[in-house]
């Protein structure tokens, strides 16, 4: 492991309180809500924060140890630390040049002047500023000055990079190209382009709330919630199979947790009862069972001359339960609708809605097509790190 | 409707030097500036000048450092103590300045009896009250400069693996630089035209503590004759003033600075 940490740090009545390890070479994303604690998390490996306790070791090196780890305190500066870190402000240094500024990290660690320029150069033609290198910070775009950024954060060479939502301050298409040029540059194992400390791959942590960032740049997902780890593991595990009501949002499911009740049968803890049509764990074993909003369909229940509706449910039909409209809310394919005292949604065309008078109020009844079903054993502390870190 | 406060503004601020000049005896204004008093004075100034900015910046910037990191209410308090001699008339400060370090003043007769050291009525009292009084302008620019700067820049400059000197060097001195130089040259400025608080605390004695701004009281209190030299004198002091500003402003527009 290039980078393991263990932290606590309390920030008055916040308490962040978390294990992470991150290999050699390999990108985990750290999503989660504002104020979840990522960026407290950063700060505190990077030395910025103190924690009340804990240790951060990278490579071997321990770089944090707070008192409750032994009896010797530990707190690398800063600057000796080799992290380097990137947050959505580039935040250039005004009076240099572009060259400068990619040179100040591998000046500031005791190359040449020539070599420093030399290596600036590299990076620069690296993120695609070639031509560039004599022009001052403030005459370049957002995007421009992210990649300076960014080249000069990876001119230091550092064991660990922590990038701390490096693409929310930039529009979308910026975004996207320079989140590729990110991937590129990550996933470039030879770095042959400089390779003056071949073989020594970066761990790096991206913190983000943007669920495109993680497929693209993680190999690993950590969803952190309320300053603790809720959910860890591959990236497509994670994020195809949520666990969280944070991570299901992301993602844009419906996470509902059950047991399995039949071999075809589970049943949520509300009591709604869902068939699907993949196997299933055990009978017993408890599940979290995930479905798109898409797959929910609502029909509207209207009595016709006192009688009711044709489509009669009752509450054991798996797969269908009865409601009322909340909410209507735009959203990327139709509308999406929210329910009274239920968190389920669904997506619906306007014009079926429309059709079906479908409004705020409306008593519903809704079906979801078991085909959409997803059931998995739920996860609970099972995906975190294990407590005890070794310590270095 | 705004020129007309802006050009009497303007003209509160520009007509009297206008009445300096028409008033000065040209044919004899470089006599009287290359007399051996003027000279005396003028060096004198400078020494003292010089002295006291050199005191302000080595105690000023730190000062300016502390108070911009500080939290909003050690910060506010700091601040505003520091700015008091800015608002005080200097002969106040000159008073304050006799009690503290005068022969009966607080420090003062402690530092002669212990040390034999005198401050007040010498070139040292001229440099202190300077100081005192010019302080203020260097702190309050260097701090100001500090705050807009931020410490963002230092801390990224920290994870690129720069020491504290050489973010120091590297980062916080190159941003501050516009508000230290002008802080300076504002210091220096007031420095240079001090004279309340000097003329109480440091007196007035030709070569020792008379400055330029009281030889010019001096000679304009003469008898008529000697007006002449006053004004020559004021005259010099607002050429050194205008060649501090122009200066100040080829310094600032200098490209890359």
């Amino acid at each position: 492991m290039a980078l393991q940490a263990e932290l606590m740090v309390r920030r008055g009545s916040f308490t962040l309180d978390v294990a992470l390890e991150v290999m050699a070479g390999e990108t985990v994303a750290i999503l989660g809500p504002n104020g979840s604690g990522k960026s407290t998390l950063l700060a505190a490996i990077a030395g910025l924060v103190t924690p009340e306790r804990g240790v951060v070791t990278v490579n071997g090196r321990t770089l944090t140890r707070a008192p409750a780890h032994g009896n010797r305190r530990r707190n690398v500066p800063v600057h000796r630390r080799r992290i380097s870190l990137l947050g959505q402000n580039p935040l250039l240094f005004p009076h240099l040049t572009v060259r400068e500024n990619v040179a100040f990290g591998p000046r500031a660690g005791g190359s040449g002047t020539a070599q420093a320029r030399k290596i600036a150069s590299g990076w620069i033609d690296a993120v695609g500023l070639a031509g560039f290198a004599e022009r001052m910070p403030p005459s370049l775009s957002g995007g421009q000055q992210q990649r300076v950024a960014i080249a000069r954060m990876l001119a230091t060479e550092p064991d660990v990079l922590l990038f701390d939502e490096p693409l929310a301050a930039l529009d979308v298409q910026n975004a996207s190209t320079i989140r590729t040029l990110l991937r590129e540059r990550l996933t470039d194992r030879n770095r042959t382009f400089y390779g003056h400390r071949p073989g020594r791959l970066p761990a790096t942590i991206v913190v983000t709330h943007d669920v495109v960032d993680a497929m693209v740049l993680a190999d690993r997902v950590a969803i952190v919630d309320d300053g603790e780890i809720v959910d860890f593991g591959d990236a497509d595990r994670v994020l195809q199979q949520p666990s969280s009501a944070f991570a299901a949002a992301l993602v844009n499911l419906n996470l509902l947790n059950g047991i399995v009740e039949t071999g075809s049968v589970v049943r949520a803890s509300d009591g709604r009862r869902f068939a699907s049509v993949g196997p299933l764990p055990r009978v017993g074993s408890e599940v979290s069972i995930v479905f798109p909003p898409s797959a929910v369909v609502l029909k509207s229940v209207r009595s016709e001359h006192g009688r009711p509706s044709s489509e009669f449910v009752d509450d054991e039909t798996p797969n269908s339960w009865r409601a009322r409209v909340a909410t209507l809310e735009p959203a990327v394919r139709g509308v999406r609708l929210t329910l009274c005292d239920d968190s389920v949604t669904a997506e619906a065309p306007a014009g079926e809605l429309v059709n079906d008078r479908i409004t705020p109020g409306a008593s519903i009844t809704a079906f979801v097509d078991p085909s959409a079903v997803t059931v998995y054993p739920r996860r609970t502390n099972a995906g975190r790190f294990p407590r005890e870190v070794p310590i270095g | 409707m705004l020129y007309i406060p802006a050009a009497v503004g303007f003209a509160l601020l520009v007509l009297p030097l206008v009445g300096l000049f028409a008033r000065a005896d040209w044919p004899r204004v470089p006599a009287a500036i290359v007399s051996t008093e003027a000279l005396t004075a003028l060096g004198l100034s400078l020494q003292t000048a010089l002295s006291a900015t050199a005191l302000c910046l080595i105690v000023g910037v730190p000062l300016a450092l502390v108070i911009a990191r500080s939290g909003p209410r050690l910060g506010g308090l700091l601040r505003a103590l520091t700015t008091l001699p800015l608002v005080m008339p200097p002969l106040v400060g000159g008073i304050a300045l006799l009690y503290l370090l005068g022969r009966n003043g607080l420090l003062g007769g402690f530092l002669g009896l212990a040390f034999g050291i005198q401050i007040p009525f010498t070139t040292a009292a001229v440099v202190i009250a300077q100081a005192f009084v010019a302080l203020p302008f260097l702190v309050i620019a260097v701090e100001g400069a500090l705050r807009t700067a931020g410490t963002g820049l230092e801390t990224v400059a920290a994870t690129l693996g720069a020491g504290r000197w050489t973010v120091f060097r590297r980062v916080s001195l190159p941003t501050i630089l516009p508000g230290l130089l002008a802080g300076t040259v504002l210091c220096f400025a007031r420095a240079l035209g001090e004279f309340g608080a000097t003329a109480l605390f440091a007196g007035n004695a030709a070569g020792v503590t008379r400055t330029m701004p009281l030889a010019i009281y001096t000679a304009f209190n003469g008898a008529g004759a000697t007006q002449d030299s006053a004004i020559a004198l004021s005259l010099l002091l607002v050429v050194v003033g205008i060649v501090i500003l122009l200066l100040l402003r080829s310094w600032r527009t200098t490209p890359g600075m």
